[in-house]
């Protein structure tokens, strides 16, 4: 199995925001929801996952708090704020830049 | 702003947060496992696969954890917590320093405090930078004032002419009789110009401020504004006060304010109440002075204060001033040397100020002294722990600790200890010195002397100041030496050891220096206290009448004390008390100018005077030199007798009798009495007596004997002339006490910060010899093995270690002379080169010296070879 890519330094938060458009969701659904949309191509370790997480609670991008899942046990689901989603709509702007500079520097001869 | 808040949350709730962390783990765990198990694996084998993939959890949480605290300041964190660990761990030493220390920084904090207090603050008003204290500089300096206050026409005049000033006021303290107080302090009003509480911003806690028609001289009322303390002390903070009449002087006067509770005054005494000064014209009805006073262009002196306008500069306002000044004093045909413009504070004088500024330079000179001291201790304490941690330095050092980061590590301790001390030493400090003053003081400070923001600054800088010294160098030199040799133990004279020989003879010469100005301090009140003042003291008591308050008006005045002087002149019994005015060790001087006949005008000077009756100098034993007493007529002829010193200084090797000065009038000297300490414990100043006026109230001073039959002839006066009227009466010995206490509180503060220098020095000493015995334990032991007898092990140890004390000592002297020079320059009565002081100092330094230093050579000589060589 290939190992799973290396991501360009702060685009997983990007994708965490993205992910929790959708909803609320525990750091695992996190995880799954980006291996499966992305095909299993990207496999984010729990090792960079909760740090993330982290960070992004520190800079109030999205908020945590405890609910039950669906198999009835205890788990800490994180929304998107206000301020998260903003960040999300600047990043996205960002990385649409920069991947189009790449584009651009990779199809030129 | 938020982001602080989640960060402080984070904080607060670290514990929950890592708990939370982990359950999050543990259900990713789960479900990873679930998931595995959904694809066909086992339990075990899934449980093992999930764990795989998860990885190193502990890495993640500590991963999640960094990104809330930064890794440097958790490493200053773990610092903190092994330091108040290894504090823990050595109760002693830590209880030890923490109590010098905080002792030290205590003291200093506590003098401190006293100096913000008395000397920093500024008046409690409104934005006090831009207010300015107004002076005017005499043209003639007289005596200790050189500067004084305005006259109201004068307030009046610069308040309407000058420019630079959003509003001037005035003020003057007047004591009054507040309602029907019979014991007690007297009240002191503060009379001053409507405007006052405008001008410095003060809001009143009840009722108004002073309305302008309050604040007419043609028109005067009693009414009066209270301090919001008196209000709660002697009105039981009644909140319907406002409009009640109370009786100031017998006056009727209406209330209608309080001042605000953070208003304490513009002076250290507290000001009961607040009057409009057209109502002195009420409460002292006929008085000619308050007439003058409140019209006359030359009556001096009321304070003069002004706030100013944003855009004007203290310079500015002073030119201005100036030049109105001098216009105001031409036009009276009188001189001035300008104004003094000065920020507010208690203490404004420019003499005073000086005076207070060297009294607080010499107190903080000996706390600092202290303060040294005890960090040279703590200092040396630390190098002998930093010596006991070799092993643990070394080792931290030799797996990868910088050196730096080891320095880190034990100046965090020093840091820590420092810091805790103050803490302590503010704690000290809002105790102590309200307690001193309250022994010291007759009476209430209106201010309170607690640490404010600035002292607690002052605090900080102290202990990190003391850190350095005490932590700082030790931490250097104690990781300093090279790891190998320190792992192995070997031991001999170090350069740690220098420096503790360093500290110890600071130690020693800086308590020399406390030792002798302290015993100086002792020998000084001792001499007070057994100082000859040249009268009797003893068994003479003094009775002064208690009059009720119209006694104000002139007319009533004089009426009664002829009356009282023909009872007094017509009674045998009464006419051998001493009449006098100024009681003797009253604290109290009366001053006028004087000059010699063929001498012109401007060679005014001061000297100071008395009026007496002729038994004054037989009842105090004051003797007579040469010429005659006072005989019936001598006040209209204007005889004077002088004392010695003002013989001797005007007229050295001549006969006084028959000269004459010039002091207002022409003065005929009849005789001269030797030099009496009336006015108080400091050298006796040029002095002249003349009799006692007709017109003027007198307190009689009695021998003990005669007291019961003067008292029953007094109060028979009283009853017959004066109905209402008391007789009090005070032995001279209570004013004796009151001039020593404040001595007495010098040298007891004096004493103890001598015996807590003796102390530290001693500690200091026991500590450098006990340390050297320890480190030459084997080498000591091979000169028992081989032979050596017990003096030579004494001395041996002793060598090492005794030049410190000996330099210590030859630098000490000299200093100490030099603090006894400048402590003498203070207090009368002291005597620099007192032989005792410096014997009885030497003899206490070397006891001290012998016992802190027996015990370490005693162990020295219990030395055991056999153990001592295989020390290791």
């Amino acid at each position: 199995m290939r190992d799973a890519p290396e991501l360009l330094p702060g685009t997983l938060e990007m994708l965490i925001l993205k992910s929790l458009t959708r909803g609320p969701m525990h750091g695992y659904g996190i995880a799954q929801h980006l291996k499966q949309i992305s095909e299993d191509v990207l496999q984010v370790g729990e090792s960079s996952l909760y740090p993330a997480l982290q960070r992004l609670l520190k800079k109030g991008y999205v908020g945590a708090e405890w609910a039950v899942s669906d198999n009835n046990r205890r788990a800490r689901y994180y929304t998107l704020t206000r301020a998260g989603q903003k960040q999300l709509e600047s990043e996205k702007q960002e990385f649409d830049r920069l991947i189009f500079a790449i584009h651009k520097v990779m199809q030129a001869s | 702003m938020r982001a602080l808040f989640r960060q402080l949350e984070y904080w607060f709730r670290q514990s929950q947060q890592q708990a939370e962390l982990t359950e999050e783990m543990d259900f990713h765990r789960e479900m990873k496992i679930q998931e595995l198990q959904a694809r066909g694996l086992t339990g075990d084998e899934a449980a093992r696969a999930a764990a795989r993939e998860v990885g190193n959890t502990t890495l993640m949480r500590e991963e999640s954890r960094a990104v809330w605290i930064p890794a440097a300041l958790e490493s200053v964190w773990q610092d903190l917590a092994y330091a108040a660990r290894m504090l823990g761990r050595q109760p002693v030493f830590t209880a030890a320093a923490l109590g010098a220390l905080a002792l030290s920084i205590g003291l200093n904090t506590s003098l401190f405090t006293l100096f913000n207090a008395v000397a920093l603050r500024p008046w409690p008003v409104k934005e006090p930078r831009s207010v300015v204290d107004v002076q005017n500089i005499l043209a003639q300096p007289f005596g200790d004032h050189s500067t004084t206050g305005f006259s109201l026409a004068e307030y009046r005049f610069l308040k309407k002419e000058s420019k630079s000033f959003s509003g001037l006021v005035a003020m003057r303290e007047e004591e009054v009789r507040l309602g029907d107080e019979t014991a007690g302090r007297r009240s002191r009003a503060q009379f001053v110009t409507g405007n006052f509480f405008d001008v410095l911003g003060v809001p009143m806690a009840l009722g108004r401020n002073f309305l302008e028609e309050e604040d007419q001289l043609g028109n005067p009322m009693a009414v009066g504004v209270l301090n919001y303390s008196t209000w709660r002390s002697r009105f039981g903070g009644d909140p319907g006060v406002v409009g009640r009449v109370i009786k100031v002087d017998t006056v009727p006067l209406t209330i209608v304010g309080v001042a605000a509770a953070g208003f304490t005054g513009t002076t250290p005494a507290i000001h009961d109440l607040y009057i409009p000064f057209p109502a002195l014209a009420l409460l002292r009805p006929g008085d000619n002075w308050a007439a003058s006073f409140l019209h006359s262009p030359k009556q001096c002196c009321a304070s003069v204060a002004g706030r100013l306008l944003p855009d004007a500069t203290k310079a500015e306002a002073k030119a201005e001033l100036e030049v109105l000044n001098k216009q105001f004093r031409d036009a009276q045909g009188d001189k001035t040397a300008g104004v003094l413009l000065s920020g507010t504070g208690f203490i404004t004088k420019p003499g005073a100020k000086r005076e207070m500024r060297l009294m607080f330079a010499l107190m903080f000179l000996g706390v600092s002294m202290i303060l040294l001291l005890t960090c040279a201790n703590v200092g040396n304490l630390l190098l002998a722990r930093a010596a006991a941690r070799q092993r643990e330095l070394a080792i931290r050092r030799s797996i990868g600790a910088s050196r730096w980061r080891v320095v880190r590590q034990l100046v965090t301790e020093s840091l820590l200890l420092a810091m805790a001390a103050g803490g302590l030493g503010v704690a000290l400090a809002i105790w102590l010195p309200g307690f001193l003053l309250d022994k010291t003081l007759d009476e209430v400070l209106s201010f309170p002397i607690v640490p404010d923001a600035t002292v607690v600054l002052y605090a900080c800088g102290l202990s990190l100041f003391s850190c350095l010294i005490f932590g700082v160098l030790p931490a250097l030199h104690g990781t300093r030496a090279p790891e190998a040799s320190v792992i192995s133990t070997s031991a001999s004279i170090s350069p740690r050891f220098r420096l503790r020989n360093l500290l110890l003879g600071i130690q020693v010469s800086l308590s020399v220096v406390m030792l002798v100005a302290a015993v100086l301090l002792f020998r000084g009140v001792q001499q007070a206290a057994e100082l000859d003042p040249g009268f009797r003291v003893r068994g003479v008591s003094y009775l002064s009448l208690d009059l009720p308050a119209d006694m104000y008006r002139e007319d009533n005045l004089r009426r009664f004390s002829q009356q009282l002087r023909l009872a007094v002149d017509s009674s045998p019994l009464l006419r051998e008390a001493g009449l006098t005015w100024l009681v003797p060790l009253s604290d109290s001087h009366a001053s006028t100018g004087f000059r010699l006949p063929e001498e012109t005008e401007d060679k005014m000077r001061p000297i100071l005077f008395h009026e007496v009756s002729a038994s004054y100098f037989s009842v105090l034993g004051i003797r007579s030199i040469a010429g005659r007493s006072f005989e019936p007529g001598d006040h209209d002829k204007g005889s004077i007798i002088i004392n010695e010193t003002m013989a001797r200084r005007l007229w050295p090797g001549e006969s006084p009798v028959g000269k004459t000065i010039i002091a207002g009038t022409p003065r005929l000297v009849v005789g001269v009495v030797a030099d009496a300490h009336t006015g108080g414990l400091e050298p006796v100043q040029p002095t002249f007596y003349e009799p006692f006026p007709q017109h003027a109230l007198p307190k009689f001073l009695v021998e003990d004997a005669r007291l019961p039959a003067t008292r029953v002839a007094l109060d028979e006066i009283l009853r017959q002339t004066q109905p209402g009227g008391s007789v009090r009466v005070t032995p001279l010995s209570a004013n004796l006490e009151r001039s020593l206490r404040g001595l007495r509180m010098g040298a007891g503060i004096a004493g103890a910060l001598g015996i807590l220098a003796l102390s530290l020095a001693a500690i200091g000493t026991f500590g450098v010899f006990s340390f050297a015995v320890q480190q030459q334990t084997r080498e000591l032991g091979l000169r028992v093995a081989l032979g050596a007898r017990p003096v030579q092990i004494v001395r041996f140890v002793l060598r090492s270690s005794c030049l410190p004390l000996a330099v210590g000592c030859a630098i000490g002297l000299p200093g100490s002379f030099a603090a006894a020079q400048l402590l003498t320059s203070q207090l009368y009565g002291l005597n620099p080169a007192d032989p005792l002081t410096y014997a009885l100092v030497l003899a206490l330094l070397g006891l001290t010296g012998f016992a802190a230093v027996s015990l370490p050579v005693r162990r020295a000589l219990k030395i055991d070879p056999t153990v001592a060589l295989r020390w290791e």
